[in-house]
């Protein structure tokens, strides 16, 4: 099982490495193709997940050529035109189906497949017997994000900026939070719109054997919004429960790091609901 | 001729759209649907549905729209192959899986890719098309210029929302109400968290709303069928047969007029004042334009009122003593100034002389729901017309 850290913090280490591409990523950890060049590339994942428009298509064209010739380790994508643009032109580096929360069951895995898709970033919302199955029927590279806060929504309005015009107020902060009954939620906005973030941080760390038992190859650790110190330690609980930990000593590393910052275990053991009648 | 696309929620709703000019209509059936809540069709009524909409040279489709958990799937080949057997026109998707089901089994049905899917490019267009796909529902955030271009670029049949209530996110790309509610906004049980009200960091006095307005594409009609969509959509499944006979007989007015070289100012006037009224919420052409702003979002003081216009349906004419047989829907009295409007798009304004019971009996006034009631007037009106209030 490897780690694939989503940061802006921790560029070297064993890890591999998830950026968002400045332009084509609504991340909030990016990177420009001119960084890139600079970079060991072989480690590196990048996010082309902002919803594409047709004015984005001729830099998602140049951006994939670039990448290609590059040679980064894979593509996580969302838009289709990602899918389709890289078969047009040939793209020989791995895509990685990362369409948020529609990742949710095996048989669409492998559609994607057989449309040439390497691997899957499965959905959050799932639970883990629902991610072990997926696993269980399919020949293809899973990524499971394991810890952080959770994307919960993506929206083209630029929700924070209308808000502020509606009460006649300036604002310079991209990130804000808004609350409820329920709890306290991240705003997060950009030039693309505006992104909605859990009020947990999600740690799935009492379920790494049973994901390695189940051929889960990847996992994703995000520090986004938590502190540095605190997340190097949480890193180091990781490399830890990867390497053969036994159930109690993953229970031990999931109260070590909620000693460090209060964590829940998300969707993993709760199953959602659509029928309330 | 492009197509009125309307939603029903069952099969009343169905017959009413169909009767107020709706070309074709999408319904759920009782599982793999998006609004896992509204009362939905049976395989029966999904059955009497299809020799409805067929009998009147209409069409329907049928939404299988849910982001599919392992555990959803059972059942899905056996329900495909039964909608086959009904010779619905479409089925609407959004999940790959019900694609490669389709396609594996034979099984002889047009697939029409949901705006679930938040098809935003004309790459995304050409590779759906591609893989089978006969139309795209595109997201309601691509703009007209990108409309037009996607439809010149790619000859695809396009299908786009003209009416209705909007998510604040992407479509697909939501899932608020699984973290505030539990309910699963891409199974059918979105708890519409966008609509809540919330503190902005705490501090601010103004409460933060991410809530929008509805969309309204009226008078863009002209530019739509110019632009070469296929389908104009109306959102709603869970709307009642008021507001489907009123929305739709608005629209139907609106195309019709275009294609008659009638689509003036004031026709558009009088629609506009229609829709707005009929709808809970004020509305704008949102995306359309290009981008949004605060005007198309709702903050404090949004009036969301439920609407007391809808009077009485038409369920008979008694030709014998000249009187309108109408079922109540919301009080009137004698006096009152209404508006009938019929499925024949005709309208009849008068005011309220006489109101009798089944029993012959005078009223004053019809205070309740479902009461049947007799109203003289001389000229025969159509089974399924409605009376409002004249707001005219």
């Amino acid at each position: 099982m490897e780690i694939v850290l989503r940061s802006n913090n921790i560029w070297k280490g064993s890890h591999f490495l998830l950026f968002g591409l400045k332009g084509l990523s609504i991340d909030n950890n990016l990177i420009s193709l001119e960084e890139l060049k600079d970079m060991d590339t072989s480690k590196i994942y990048i996010s082309l997940d902002k919803n594409i428009f047709n004015d984005d298509l001729s830099f998602l064209e140049q951006a994939l050529l670039f990448l290609n010739d590059f040679k980064v380790r894979g593509i996580f994508f969302y838009d289709l035109a990602v899918l389709s643009l890289s078969k047009k032109l040939k793209i020989d580096i791995p895509l990685i189906w990362n369409q948020n929360f529609l990742v949710t069951n095996y048989r669409t895995c492998n559609y994607y497949k057989k449309e040439g898709v390497k691997g899957a970033v499965i959905s959050s919302e799932i639970t883990i017997d629902e991610i072990v199955n997926i696993s269980r029927n399919i020949d293809m590279d899973l990524f499971v994000n394991i810890f952080g806060f959770q994307l919960m929504a993506v929206s083209k309005r630029l929700l924070l900026s209308s808000y502020f015009d509606y009460v006649n107020e300036s604002n310079e902060d991209i990130y804000h939070y808004m609350s409820e009954k329920t709890g306290r939620y991240g705003v997060i906005e950009n030039d693309y719109g505006t992104k909605f973030i859990s009020k947990d941080i999600f740690n799935g760390i009492r379920y790494i054997n049973r994901l390695k038992d189940a051929g889960i190859k990847y996992i994703i650790l995000d520090d986004y919004g938590i502190d540095k110190d605190i997340f190097d330690n949480v890193l180091e609980c990781f490399n830890l429960a990867i390497n053969s930990s036994t159930d109690d000593e993953l229970l031990e590393l999931e109260r070590k790091i909620n000693c460090l910052v209060p964590t829940s275990l998300g969707f993993f053991d709760k199953k959602t609901i659509y029928k309330v009648k | 001729m492009v197509e009125l696309l309307s939603p029903a929620g069952d099969l009343e709703k169905l017959k009413i759209a169909y009767l107020y000019g709706a070309d074709a209509c999408y319904i759920g059936g009782k599982n793999f649907s998006l609004r896992a809540n509204a009362s939905n069709f049976s395989n029966d009524e999904i059955k009497e549905a299809c020799r409805v909409a067929h009998s009147l040279n209409k069409r329907l489709y049928v939404t299988i729209n849910i982001v599919f958990h392992d555990d959803d799937v059972e059942g899905l080949l056996e329900y495909l192959c039964f909608l086959e057997d009904c010779d619905v026109d479409a089925v609407i998707v959004s999940d790959p899986l019900v694609i490669d089901m389709i396609q594996e089994n034979n099984i002889n049905l047009e697939i029409h890719f949901s705006t679930q899917g938040s098809t935003t490019n004309k790459e995304s267009v050409k590779y759906l098309m591609s893989k089978g796909i006969s139309r795209i529902v595109l997201a309601r955030e691509v703009s007209a210029y990108d409309i037009r271009n996607i439809i010149e670029e790619t000859g695809a049949s396009i299908e786009v929302f003209l009416h209705g209530a909007m998510c604040t996110c992407y479509s697909g790309r939501c899932v608020l109400s699984n973290y505030f509610t539990g309910r699963d906004s891409n199974r059918g049980g979105c708890a519409q968290v966008c609509r809540f009200v919330f503190d902005l960091d705490k501090k601010r006095d103004i409460q933060y709303s991410i809530a929008t307005k509805d969309l309204n594409l009226g008078k863009e009609i002209p530019k739509l069928i110019e632009m070469g969509v296929s389908s104009l959509k109306i959102e709603g499944r869970m709307r009642s047969i008021y507001y489907i006979a009123t929305v739709i007989s608005c629209y139907r007015n609106l195309i019709d007029a275009y294609y008659n070289n009638s689509f003036t100012p004031t026709l558009v006037k009088k629609m506009m004042t229609i829709l707005d009224r009929v709808a809970n919420r004020e509305s704008s052409n949102q995306y359309f334009k290009g981008n949004v702003n605060s005007d198309d979002q709702y903050y404090i003081g949004r009036e969301e009122v439920s609407n007391k216009d809808f009077l009485g349906i038409v369920i008979s004419y008694d030709e014998d003593n000249k009187m309108i047989v109408l079922e109540q829907r919301n009080y009137f009295k004698i006096g009152d100034k209404v508006n009938i409007f019929t499925p024949s798009l005709k309208e009849y304004n008068f005011v309220i002389d006489k109101i009798y019971d089944e029993e012959g009996n005078l009223l004053e006034c019809a205070r309740h729901p479902k009461q049947i009631v007799k109203i003289p007037y001389s000229e025969k009106i159509e089974v399924s017309s409605m009376m409002r209030v004249n707001f005219l």
